[in-house]
Parts: C-alpha cells; structure tokens; sequence
C-alpha cells in the first residue's frame, strides 16, 4: 500500500482538541483532592472524568456542584485560600466543560479561541474574589459576637470598608437581575 | 443560520439554585457569592445569536499555478507538482467567538479545528494526481457564547481545481502503414515533394525539368533523347483518434481498488491515461497532424480533429478535465473515427469491451495502438485471498493482450519504465513491410 499523504493545514497557534477535556479531568481531580473531604472527593473527581470522557453528561457541572458543596461543609474563614480556590474553580469548571462540549477532542483548538472565555472569566472572577474576601471577613466577625451590638460597633469601626463592599455586593446582584430580565426580553 | 440551545445555560442555572439554596439554608454567604458567580455566568450566556447572525467561509486559491483563482464559479487550473495551497478564510459576526471548521481534502481526510474568528486556515494540499477534483471542502458551524448556542452547518464551500497531466516528451511516433494526407511532417508511400528518394524514372510528361538527374541519364540513357528524372516521396500529415478508455480508475496500490481513497492510491490508471493522451496528441500536434479525442464512456465533451495552437489547448482542456464515469456494456457505443487515421486506444485492458473495439477498427482497416495505462501494480499490505484474486484478473487480462495482438493491435506499457517506452515506440514507428 502506498504512503498515505496528508493535506497539512496551518492554523495558527493550536492546541489538541483534547486539551478542554484533559482540563476538565485535571483540575477536577485536583481540586476535589484539594478541596473535598473523602468520600466527596472521590465522586468529584469520579464526575470531572466522567465529565472528560463524556461531556454531554455534564459531569464537569456535577464536579463543580460537589466542591461547592463542600465548601459549604466548612467554617467560613477569611484566612483559609480553599474558599477562594473552590469559587475559581467551580467557575472555571463550567467553563472548560462547555468548551468540551463543542470542542472535537480529535480535532485542534486554536489558542486564540481560548481568550476570549477565559477574559470573561477574569472578569467575573476579579470582583468576585474581592467580594468573598469581604463576606468571609464580615462573617468572621458576624460569627464571633453573636450579637446585633458587636455587628454594629464592627460596622462603625470600619465603615469605610463595609459601606463600599455592601454597594458592590448591590451593584453585582442589581446587574445580575437586569442582565437577567434582559436577555428574557430579546428572547420575547 | 438556525441557532440551537444546548445544555450549558441549564446545568450552569441547576448549578446556581441548589449552591443558593443550600447557601441560605445553612445562612452561609461565601456560598451565595459562588451562587450568584454561577448565575452571572448563565445569564451573560443566555442571549441567543439572531438568525441572521452566521460564520462565514471563503476560499481561495494561493500556491496553485493558477489561470483562475476558483472565486468565479469555474475551477482553477494549474499543474501537477508537489503542493497547492488553499486559504480558509473564516468570518464570523462579534457575538459568535468560537467557529467549528470542518476540512475535507481530496474527499477523504478530513480535519476539524476550533478557531476564533476572523481567523485564515491555509491548507497545503498534495497534488498527486492530474484532472479535475475536489482539493478541500469546507463546513462551518458557529459556537454563541460558552456554547450556550450552536448553529446548523454552513452549506459546504468547495474548492475545486484542474490539474494538468504530466507531458512527456515522445520522441518516436508511430504512422499507419498508408497515408492519405496531401502534405505533412510524415514519409508517404505515393511519388511527390518533400520526401526521401524514391527512384530514378524514364522522364513522363508532367515531370518537371529540373527533376531531370543529368549524371543518372549520362550513365542509363541508351539512345538520344532519354532522360531520367529524379523522384521523391511526398509527405502527408495523419488523421490521429485518441480513444480514453474512462471507466476504470485504479491506483499502484492494488489494496487501495475497492477503496478508491486519492490519498493512498499512488498514479492512478486515469493518471497514466491522462499523461499518455496529453504526451501522444502535442507530440502528434506538433508534427501537424489533425488530432480528435474522445472518451469511451459517453460522447460530451469529445474533440472532432483539428491542428493548430487553439486546437491544442482544447484538447489538453478536454484532457484534463475527464474523470472515470461507468460504462454500461449494453450501451457501450463505438467511437467514430475519420477514414484511415490511426486509433489510439487508452485502456488498461480490465475488461474485454476494449478488444472488441479494437477488433472493429482493425477490421475497418484503421491501425491501432493500444496503450495500456494500468500502472505498475503494488501489492503489498494484501491478503493471501486478495493476491490470488489479484493473480486471476492479471491472468484474464494478459489473455486480452495476446487476442489485441493476434488481431493485429501495437501494445505499450505507458507506465514503469521510461526507457522501455522510448524503446517499444521507436520499434513500432519503424516502416514495415506490407
């Protein structure tokens, strides 16, 4: 049989088409060792490969539903970075899962198709963060008076901080309702 | 472009409500912000792209030798070498970030890329093999925002192109034993101008004076008033039918028969034909003689006999663009031919439709020269079964090579050996006896 020949075409900077799939399993895995308690990290990881091999079941959405979950299971504190980590990757899932969902693992990712999710993610990620940080610290000090008069003087000593905080958490929820009603009304 | 909802905005929502529930269940805020991030992130995908909102593809040609560039409906021409080049042209509206493209080359690899537009893809296609095909086809499917939407496939953009066949330089061509041309490049059997001596002759009225041959009536002439003329033969151009043998196309590779894959063939016997058709009328055609060419398949796009530059490059048109139809034996019909010209019949002998043919030309009194465009088969990667099978249709075919010659048909292999098919064409350009 001759030498099969193969039309080569140059697309630029690629990656496998694999590589959203192979993410999905990784940083899955990872993150349920990390941020999950046994037996709960076994069925994360479990679902992130689940959600590798077969993205139509959805398995990434399942994986970031169990560590979000899990994070839940521990006491807020605004010192401990798994709270921070799960809230990047429970985001970060959804993300790479859709992209396998479309993505031919035979095929190649252009690179370039990769900025413009993950800016969309910075962008949601960036206030995020900062906005857990202040409710991890708020809760903190919620947690540790137990008392509507310890809040308040808490709120007076740093009302600097607190006033600010409180307007971004509005300003995300506002957005997030007129986003929402938005998209409801082009559909109409 | 139709736009279809997939499953992400749903899980992604899923996901949010039961954080949040479970967030304000346990009057947990850090779950909330995850909640709300999830819900954020559904919503900003919820738009759905408007109809009209599409990728688009464009092709173009970019390293073919081209005369067309394929952008006006007609395929590029251009000639068989190494690579051509195709440029993938993607476009797409702003809110469609992410292009499926689907690449099919040759009608048979196909690739699959994930770009984000605009984006240009450049193929490199090999060019193994002459004629009209297919070099990439192209199907594009838009991606919405986190795949929340995906669109139907973009009808299929293709872009086709000609490839001339391979020329090869025919230095000896063969002539019919008689010639009814008035003039020509070639040696004719009559007395006239131009050719080779002849005789010496009695002078006859009619003779020109200056054919006269002084030293010759000197020596011969026996009483006074004897003169002996000189005479030469005329020449005469040929009447040339190339007969294209279409209905098979096999490759080298014997394993590759039933498959028909392009990519693995290697020559191919339309390759083979083609080449031989092309070579066979410009050397034919630079010696002045009327050359017409037809295929046996059917009878569009046959070429009546003519000479001359413009005729030239309609035959090589005509050359190039065939490609292997089926040929149904009850309606398989014989290609006419002008009175005394020489057929060239093109086959790789696979079947017996073709010594029929040339038994009826033979008989008709035409001289035909049968060129086998079968390549050199190779037959590796087959099975034990295969290669008897293999054996059996040689054999078969070997038997109509001996009846071709038996009812007086040249054969040469076209295929192989350069040097073999230099030498079987100077053997059979020689004059023979009658």
């Amino acid at each position: 049989m001759s030498e099969r020949l193969h039309t080569r075409v140059d697309a630029g900077a690629i990656v496998p088409g694999f590589l959203p799939r192979a993410a999905v399993a990784i940083m899955g895995a990872v993150a349920a060792f990390l941020l999950a308690p046994a037996p709960f990290s076994f069925i994360a990881a479990a679902l992130a490969v689940a959600g590798a091999l077969f993205p139509v079941m959805l398995g990434a959405w399942g994986c970031a539903l169990v560590l979000a979950l899990a994070q839940l299971g521990r006491a807020p504190d605004a010192l401990d970075w798994r709270a921070y980590a799960a809230l990047a990757t429970v985001h970060l899932l959804p993300v790479l899962g859709a992209l396998a969902t479309v993505v031919e693992p035979s095929g190649a990712l252009q690179l370039a198709a990769l900025w413009r999710p993950l800016r969309r993610w910075l962008a949601i990620q960036v206030p995020a963060q900062v906005v857990l940080a202040i409710v991890l610290v708020a809760s903190d000090v919620f947690g540790s008076g137990g008392a509507g008069d310890a809040a308040t003087r808490w709120a007076g000593r740093h009302a600097l901080v607190v006033a600010p905080v409180a307007g971004v958490v509005a300003l995300v929820a506002v957005a997030a309702i007129v986003a929402f009603v938005a998209a409801i009304v082009r559909r109409r | 472009m139709t736009w279809r909802r997939t499953a992400v905005p749903a899980a992604t929502t899923v996901t949010a409500l039961v954080v949040a529930v479970v967030s304000v269940v346990l009057g947990r805020p850090d779950g909330a912000v995850i909640a709300v991030v999830l819900l954020v992130a559904a919503v900003l995908a919820l738009r759905r792209p408007r109809e009209d909102e599409s990728a688009r593809v464009t092709l173009r040609s970019s390293g073919l030798d081209t005369d067309r560039d394929g952008s006006d409906g007609e395929p590029a021409t251009g000639r068989q070498s190494d690579h051509a080049d195709v440029d993938i042209v993607i476009e797409a509206d702003p809110d469609v970030p992410l292009v499926l493209v689907r690449v099919t080359s040759l009608g048979f690899e196909t690739q699959r890329f994930a770009v984000a537009p605009p984006a240009i893809l450049r193929a490199h296609v090999p060019l193994a093999h002459s004629g009209e095909q297919e070099l990439v086809a192209v199907q594009v499917r838009g991606v919405a925002t986190d795949a929340a939407f995906i669109s139907e496939a973009e009808p299929r953009a293709s872009h086709r192109a000609v490839v001339e066949p391979v020329l090869t330089s025919v230095a000896s061509l063969p002539v019919p034993l008689r010639l009814r041309g008035l003039t020509g490049a070639h040696a004719s059997g009559r007395p006239g101008d131009g050719g080779e001596f002849r005789d010496i002759h009695p002078f006859a009225p009619g003779d020109r004076l200056r054919r006269i041959d002084w030293k010759a009536t000197a020596r011969l002439g026996r009483r006074p008033g004897d003169l002996f003329v000189r005479r030469t033969n005329a020449t005469s151009d040929l009447d040339v039918a190339i007969v294209l043998d279409d209905a098979d196309d096999v490759g080298e590779s014997v394993a590759d028969w039933a498959l028909g894959d392009p990519t693995i063939s290697g020559v191919t016997s339309m390759d083979v034909a083609r080449s031989a058709a092309w070579s066979l009328a410009s050397a034919f055609g630079e010696q002045g003689d009327a050359v017409s060419f037809q295929v046996l398949s059917r009878a569009g796009g046959a070429i009546p006999r003519g000479t001359g530059g413009r005729h030239r490059e309609r035959l090589g048109a005509a050359i190039a663009r065939t490609s292997p139809h089926s040929r149904l034996l009850s309606r398989a019909r014989t290609p006419l031919v002008a009175s005394g010209a020489q057929v060239l019949l093109l086959t790789t002998v696979l079947d017996s439709d073709p010594v029929r043919l040339a038994g009826l030309w033979r008989a008709a009194g035409h001289r035909v020269l049968v060129v086998d465009t079968l390549p050199v088969p190779n037959t590796g990667g087959l099975d034990k079964r295969q290669r008897l099978a293999l054996r059996v249709v040689l054999a078969l075919r070997e038997e109509r090579m001996h009846e071709l010659r038996s009812i007086g048909a040249d054969v040469v292999h076209w295929h192989g050996d350069a040097a073999a098919l230099a030498a079987g064409l100077r053997v059979l350009s020689r004059p023979r006896r009658r």
